[in-house]
């Protein structure tokens, strides 16, 4: 008896002691909560950091020079066509949509409204986070609404006038808000840019990769330039019978104002008199290509580095590995068109023509020709697992069965330490925006004013740095500007511009033509020019189309036209 | 696995063996109990005879409480302490029943004798009269709940290496369903009743009184049952209980003398479907019409589709079959097991030892598992009152699978073309299938490509110690304790691997095609550590009495405490130079990471109890209930009551019944209802909070330095809490023909409320909560229908005959979905079944060039696309024009046939499988270059010349809209209803003159199978059962297995 009331006596014992008090209240172990947060000035900061990471990078499976008339994608499963025929709808997002090939994505209003979610709540928690000086909340305060702005700047891009939301949004609301204006769009972005510098919040900031008001300016500049384009002011007439001209256009104040407004800001920048051209070596094509290539420089102005420690292959690896030729070890799979390869100038400041040159198409051209694109006859490398031999590109070769335009990117790779197979990786950051694009901001201010002069002159800037001659004073009115066009496509190649830029200079149709790529017959040392693919080009792709399933949660949302 | 392993073996089979010999060696063996004394005729009455007796167990120990009935009366008494009864009967011929769970019933004829003694013999399958429920057992007679019972010797009868594949068919309203037949990984979901929530349909699996352990991977050979509480008789395990409660009991040795056990299996196994595909010259003729329909000349002459076809030139124009080229046509499995059972009423024990292994579909397959198992289950009686048990099982789960996903394998079977080479003629692997995924499933199916090997350990040790309070009768007290261990440790290690390309032309000196070979792949290791721990104590006070032999009382309660946690870390080095040593010391130290977590540990702490009440077996009445806290929610919302209420009704035990012409048909029919509430809160915990998680990679500021960042990762809701679920059933248990013949039907009706909805659905994106949205406890779903057995035993010219249908039908409906608030009338989910998809209706195929006047289309169709059907006719198709279907993956109906024929020693079991009502979204993406296409397509494909109606033209992967995953539509959703053979066993048990001879108590031979015939109208191409896992690629996904086995058990 004595034993079993023993037993007894232990098992309750036993059956007490599991449950403590607090014993249901346990915590996560994977996760941080919102205290933990906010109430670290690291954490805080690291939240931040992660805002950062949503601004696009237009390097994917992918490359968004493939959505335009700069490069072809040679895998193509639909989801790029879409875009290159103006077949996109609202159920069809395509290119646009949240998928891991897609350069895009970071482009995906669904994306780009969770990074502004983050700029809100940010803004809304750093208030009375633990924060050790306040000079650093204040910086921190205007990064966010530096970011806020860079967000709302994506998706004006792309849908003209949106929804304006700039405060933490709650499950149980009434989700049916309907879009802004566009004017009211651009208004915010340039409200939010100006936020950001308010009483010198950033003016101890100089890491370039976060917001400075170097970057503040810049973007400004070129969210002005845009916004003062001929897609944005001519009342949506293109679109007629549109009921909502005021969400994808001004409907009336003075473009001059514009023009001047966006000079303004490129002026500031200029003014600054931090940034200047790259100039470092002599060999101007050397020149152009280092300009990338290097870890810091003047013509920085806002740039993003890559995690080379968890991202495996990415930045400019990925370049090399996905885009590269087949003989340097990569697959070739986005392609620069002919297209933009004959839109290089001759070295003497002339148009370059294919039939007029087509025996020998690739001497005397502009240098920065040669630092963009592999052609035939190219010096390059073979790579064999890291062991770089020299040997000149051979299209021919390189081409076999499989379909190809003839050109490979150059641009961005290092071939001395691009080594991807071996953990040898470039280290180079990737240039979100530089000196080079503020120039040609304000020459195109400049040139929508009527001040030939200072856009000539800020053209001629580039144009010498590139070792090309400078435009002649002869040149004015519409032949100057499809010069300034022509400058700005091969300056800025691949980098994110070109798709933007044919819609609102609204050259698309002629944009969206043929991609021609170049054969070269060896037997005959000849060369020609062929399609490599048809596109189409259909008005209502100015703008992208909001989707289907947000038109169905969101009932107060006007579609763009056309959709 | 080679020499050393082997000795390991044998060593793991003897030692148990030594171990329960000595034990029983040990025991001291009770003496016999003195018979006693004849108690003598007292004849009080000429109209009543008195027979008296004392009634022994198997040890010859005196059994009190025996129920010692006058058959077909109510007349009945109970034996004493001492196992004596008395007994008034009136009819001298009488006979008396005897009963005790746990023990068979006798039946013995009075015929004049006034002193009948009796032994019990314990009832090997106790299951025919007890059910294992919640806490506890109960009288199968006397149930009220909705419970269904398979017995661990059907279970073995399938040559399945996972429990999960066995049980398909068995339990009426027990759905299986197959997910993937690799070795290792190969198991089936389970479901009770179908799903009722849109969330984890998961039950709740309890083994030996334990939840939340792992059913599958349990050596089938020590499996007693497995009960599945379908109804409110779950209530009892509260928040975990409303998907039903699945419990496994092992088996326990009896008091008897050892007996040895020994099975030998050898099975061979391959898909039960493989996809037949194009040839060369039927792919590069489809390649043709696409570019004819792209207006673009063609890429093959018809003197090269000549040479695919011919065969002439396999070098430059193969034909491959890739299946054929990396499947084996058979691949071996085994499994063995050793079973020791017995003891004294002091101390028993039953130790199993098992291991098993099964290879791979792969040539050389890098696929393989191999499982070893002990435990042992030991049962001691320490004092008159107070009875230990102490169980141990240990496992190791040994697999190895390619570094490439065996599904991402099977996916490269399906897109490879059949003019790519898989290996040249001279043997040597062929070129990559294409430059950017280097794969070469050929290659990647064996160990050249590496190999992710795994050591999962299990151990479960559970104790529990029963009191019988000596003071009051019928009182005991049972204090159980667990403590289970899980340690799986991984080391994934890729090679670098070569392929050889040839250019087409380059000849050797021999002049010999020069082949050119590169290396492929990378080489890594990572090695993974997963720890998981929980440990639950639980102390229930239980009574049982019987008052005035009329009323039965039985009253439980308990309090329980669980713990379970888990955490993890891996670390990883890249780029080693040599194939060996794989360690990572030899990998670069420049490229190495490391990482690790815990997902925070869930607690319960929980309160619970039965009352259950029978009125002289007739009315029945059972209440259950649990009071539950649970660390997974907040504070002010992690306390909640289950309870379950149950009646029955046994009709026949009415005297009216059996003087009735009906009581004379039916033997039993008992009547039953349930009630209850229980809880699913199978969801992620910590929904309370909002939480921000670590991002994969670093910000890199300017001056190299590299920053974690952090995001938002979940937006809180403190009222987050459990689902719940009402339910409800209503059933009939009916015995006809001498209780040979029975049936069972069941009605259900289960309301799943408060079901956890992320509102992705009406929430915009433009909130930018698209990715962290809480969920909230908003959705409401039905799942109702019927569930039947009916069970046939018979007996002629000595052959044992047994049949058992069963059979579910389930439907669920959507009473509140989040839905958009622009979503039309025919798109909403609510009215409609879970999950079912939203597809444009396709309804035929633009036969001839007047179909696409006939029709709106959208502008890029043409003759051979798709129609779909403009729902809202507005002469336009655009997503209003998608409509929601009726029917989703999950079958209506489920049901099994089981037919076992014994004779002599000869038996026959067969066991089909069926199920319907269910659709799957199945796309072949054919395209050029870039995936093959279906040999059925092919043959009925839309032509000029062949303007079929039913089957579209060629297509081109996303090209064509009808094609686009953007645009799903009907044309791609396939009826899986299907009927299959599902196991097959013909054994002969040698007689006992010729094991006698050799000193064998029995020896048996058997010949089995699985999946040996399945019959599926709507789905050909595909296994209609598997749910293809890894990304939904039709085709992707390791097939089903069909086995066929011989197998030898031997008993001494």
């Amino acid at each position: 008896m004595k034993r079993i009331i023993s037993l007894i006596t232990i098992t309750i014992l036993l059956v007490l002691g599991a449950c403590e008090k607090g014993f249901l209240d346990t915590q996560p172990g994977d996760q941080y909560d919102d205290a933990t947060i906010w109430n670290n000035e690291n954490l805080a900061e690291s939240f931040l950091f992660r805002i950062y990471q949503g601004i696009p990078y237009p390097f994917q499976w992918y490359v968004s020079a493939s959505l335009v008339d700069e490069a072809v994608p040679k895998q193509n499963d639909g989801v790029v066509t879409r875009v290159l025929t103006s077949t996109m709808t609202p159920e069809e997002q395509a290119a646009f949509a949240d998928n891991w090939a897609n350069c895009m994505d970071n482009w995906w209003w669904g994306k780009v409204y969770s990074n502004i979610r983050a700029c809100n709540l940010f803004l809304q928690k750093i208030e009375k986070a633990s924060i050790s000086n306040e000079a650093k909340r204040e910086q921190m305060k205007g990064e966010a609404h530096f970011l806020r702005g860079y967000f709302y700047y994506l998706l004006m891009s792309q849908y003209g006038g949106v929804p304006l939301i700039d405060r933490v949004m709650n499950v149980g609301e009434d989700y049916n808000i309907p879009r802004n204006t566009f004017e009211e769009t651009v208004n915010f972005i340039v409200r939010e840019l100006d936020e950001a510098v308010r009483d010198g919040r950033l003016s101890g900031q100089t890491d370039k990769t976060r917001a400075t008001e170097g970057a503040v300016f810049a973007l400004k500049s070129r969210v002005l330039i845009r916004a003062a384009s001929d897609l944005y002011n001519n009342n949506g007439s293109w679109a007629a019978g549109y009921s909502h001209p005021e969400l994808i256009a001004y409907t009336g104040g003075n473009r001059n104002e514009r023009y001047q407004a966006a000079k303004d800001a490129a002026r500031k920048v200029i003014d600054m008199g931090l940034y200047s051209l790259y100039n470092a070596y002599p060999d101007k094509s050397e020149n152009f290509q280092k300009l990338f290539l290097e870890m810091s420089s003047d013509e920085q102005i806002f740039i993003y580095q890559m995690d080379k420690v968890q991202v495996y292959y990415y930045g400019t690896d990925w370049i090399a590995w996905v885009y590269g030729t087949p003989g340097y070890g990569g697959w070739g799979l986005n392609q620069v068109t002919g297209n933009l390869a004959d839109a290089f100038e001759n070295a003497d400041g002339t148009p370059f023509n294919f039939e007029a040159q087509i025996s020998d198409p690739y001497s005397n051209r502009d240098p920065r020709f040669y630092a963009t694109i592999l052609y035939n006859g190219a010096p390059w490398y073979m790579n064999s697992w890291g062991n770089l031999t020299p040997y000149n590109v051979d299209i021919a070769g390189v081409d076999g069965n499989n379909k190809s335009t003839g050109y490979y990117i150059k641009k961005f790779i290092s071939p001395a330490e691009n080594d991807y197979y071996y953990g040898k990786r470039q280290p180079q950051p990737y240039i979100h925006i530089r000196y080079a694009e503020v120039l040609l901001n304000y020459a195109e201010a400049c040139l929508g004013l009527g001040q030939e002069g200072e856009a000539r002159n800020a053209i001629n800037q580039i144009r010498r740095r590139a070792g090309m001659p400078d435009i002649p004073d002869s040149v004015t009115g519409e032949a100057l500007l499809a010069k300034y066009r022509n400058e700005r496509r091969v300056e800025l190649a691949w980098e994110e511009h070109r798709f933007f830029d044919v819609r609102r200079w609204m050259i698309a149709e002629e944009a969206y033509g043929e991609a021609r790529g170049v054969h070269y017959d060896q037997a005959g040392h000849a060369y020609s020019s062929f399609v490599y693919e048809t596109r189409a080009w259909n008005n209502r792709a100015y703008f992208i189309p909001i989707s289907f399933s947000e038109m169905q949660k969101n009932t107060a949302l006007k579609q763009n036209p056309g959709y | 696995m080679k020499k050393k392993s082997r000795i390991l073996l044998f060593a793991i089979a003897v030692l148990p063996l030594l171990f329960a010999h000595g034990l029983l060696k040990a025991e001291h063996f009770s003496e016999l109990m003195p018979a006693s004394d004849d108690l003598g005729i007292v004849i009080e009455d000429l109209q009543q005879i008195v027979v008296s007796g004392t009634v022994t167990d198997e040890n010859d120990l005196p059994m009190p409480e025996v129920h010692v009935v006058e058959k077909g009366t109510i007349n009945a008494v109970a034996t004493d302490a001492n196992g004596v009864y008395k007994i008034r009967i009136i009819n001298p011929e009488a006979i008396l029943q005897f009963s005790f769970i746990g023990y068979k019933t006798k039946e013995v004829s009075v015929s004049g004798q006034t002193v009948i003694n009796l032994r019990m013999e314990p009832d090997v399958s106790v299951l025919e009269d007890v059910v294992i429920v919640g806490y506890g057992v109960q009288k199968k007679a006397t149930m009220s709940g909705s419970v269904s019972v398979v017995k661990g010797s059907e279970i073995v009868q399938s040559p399945a290496l996972n429990i999960s594949n066995s049980v398909a068919g068995k339990i009426p309203g027990l759905v299986a369903v197959g997910q993937s037949g690799e070795p290792g990984q190969d198991y089936s979901t389970l479901f009770i009743r179908g799903r009722s929530t849109l969330n984890n349909n998961d039950p709740l699996i309890v083994v030996d009184g334990v939840p939340n352990r792992s059913l599958e991977r349990i050596d089938p050979s020590t499996i007693e049952s497995i009960s599945v509480l379908k109804d409110a008789s779950a209530a009892i395990y509260g928040s975990q209980a409303a998907n039903g409660v699945i419990l496994v009991t092992t088996k326990r040795a009896a008091a008897d003398k050892m007996t040895v056990t020994a099975n030998y299996t050898l099975g061979y196994s391959r898909p039960t479907r493989i996809p037949l595909l194009c040839n060369a010259a039927e792919y590069a003729t489809l390649v043709n019409e696409i570019d004819y329909y792209d207006q673009i000349s063609p890429t093959y002459t018809p003197t090269e589709i000549q040479k695919y076809a011919d065969g002439s030139d396999p070098w430059r124009y193969p034909s491959t079959d890739w299946f054929s080229e990396v499947l084996k046509p058979w691949s071996m499995q085994q499994n063995s097991n050793i079973t020791l059972s017995g003891g004294s009423e002091k101390a028993r024990a039953f130790v199993a030892v098992s291991a098993r292994n099964q290879d791979g579909f792969f040539h050389n397959s890098a696929s393989k598992y191999a499982q070893y198992d002990l435990r042992a289950n030991n049962d001691f009686r320490l004092s008159k009152y107070i009875k230990l048990s102490v169980d141990a099982s240990a496992r190791l789960e040994k697999r190895d699978s390619p570094t490439k996903t065996s599904a991402g394998i099977f996916r490269d079977l399906m897109t490879a073309l059949p003019i790519q080479i898989a290996s040249w003629p001279n043997g040597l692997p062929g070129p990559p299938l294409d430059p950017t995924t280097q794969n070469n499933p050929m290659v990647q199916a064996t160990k050249a490509g590496g190999v992710n090997h795994s050591d999962n350990y299990v151990l479960n040790i559970n104790g529990k110690l029963k009191i019988d309070i000596p003071w009051i009768e019928g009182l005991s007290w049972t204090t159980a304790g667990a403590l289970d261990r899980g340690l799986f440790y991984s080391k994934y290690f890729s090679k670098r691997y070569a392929l050889y390309k040839w250019d087409g032309s380059t000849l050797d000196e021999s002049g010999n095609p020069k082949l050119i070979s590169s290396q492929y792949g990378s080489s890594n290791l990572l090695q993974h550590l997963y720890i998981d721990k929980s440990y639950l104590v639980n102390s229930i006070l239980d009574y049982r009495k019987s008052f005035s032999r009329r009323h039965d009382l039985n009253l439980t309660g308990g309090i329980e405490v669980i713990e379970n946690g888990s955490n993890w870390f891996t670390a990883e080095r890249r780029n080693f130079a040599n194939n060996y040593p794989e360690e990572l010391r030899f990998g670069d130290s420049n490229q190495q990471y490391a990482d690790g977590t815990n997902p925070g540990l869930n607690r319960w702490l929980n309160f619970f109890g039965r009352v259950n009440y029978s009125y002289e077996n007739k009315y029945i009445a059972e209440f259950v209930w649990r009071y539950q806290g649970s660390s997974k929610f907040s504070p002010e919302t992690r306390w909640g009551f289950f309870p379950g209420i149950s009646l029955a009704y046994r009709i026949s035990q009415e005297d009216f019944w059996h003087n009735s012409r009906i009581g004379g048909i039916v033997d039993n029919m008992k009547l039953r209802f349930s009630w209850g509430k229980t809880g699913n809160d199978l969801i992620a915990p910590y929904q309370f909070y909002s939480l921000y998680r670590q991002v994969f990679y670093s910000f890199v500021t300017e001056d190299q330095a590299y920053h974690q960042t952090y995001s938002e990762s979940h937006a809180g809701n403190s009222r987050a809490q459990w689902e719940e679920a009402d339910q409800i059933n209503a059933g009939i248990d009916l015995a006809f023909l001498n209780n040979n013949l029975t049936f069972t039907a069941d009605y259900f009706n289960n309301l799943r409320s408060k079901i956890l909805i992320t509102r992705t659905a009406s929430v915009p994106e433009m909130t930018g909560m698209a990715s962290i949205l809480p969920d909230v406890n908003l959705g409401k779903v039905r799942n109702h229908g019927v569930d039947l057995d009916l069970a046939y035993n018979t007996r002629f010219s000595g052959i044992d005959l047994r049949a058992g249908i069963n059979a579910c039908y389930a439907r669920n409906k959507v009473l509140f979905f989040d839905e958009a608030q622009g979503f039309l009338p025919w798109q909403q989910q609510t009215g409609h079944p879970m999950k079912s998809g939203l597809y444009y209706d396709a309804i035929g195929i633009f036969s001839t060039a007047p179909d696409l006047d006939r029709y709106p289309h959208l502008d890029e169709a043409r003759t051979g696309d798709v129609i779909f059907r403009d729902v809202n006719g507005d002469g336009k198709i655009t997503g209003d024009d998608m409509i929601r279907i009726y029917k989703n993956i999950v079958p209506t109906f489920t049901g099994g046939l089981n037919l076992t024929g014994s004779y002599k020693g000869l038996e026959l079991v067969l066991s089909f499988q069926a199920q319907a009502g269910a659709v799957r979204y199945v796309q072949d993406l054919g395209g050029k270059g870039i995936q093959n296409y279906l040999r059925s397509f092919y043959d009925n494909r839309w032509t000029e010349s062949n303007p079929s109606t039913k089957y579209p033209r060629t297509y081109n992967r996303n090209d064509e809209y009808w094609v686009s995953s953007v645009n799903p539509n009907t044309y791609w959703l396939r009826k899986t209803d299907f009927l299959r053979l599902k196991t097959l066993e013909l054994g002969y048990s040698l007689p006992e003159k010729l094991t006698g001879r050799i000193g064998l108590q029995n020896m048996r031979v058997s010949l089995g199978g699985m999946n040996l015939l399945t019959w599926s109208p709507g789905i050909k191409d595909y296994d209609p059962e598997l749910e293809p896992k890894g990304d939904g690629f039709a085709g992707a996904g390791y097939p089903l297995q069909k086995v066929v086995t011989a197998g030898v058990t031997i008993q001494f």
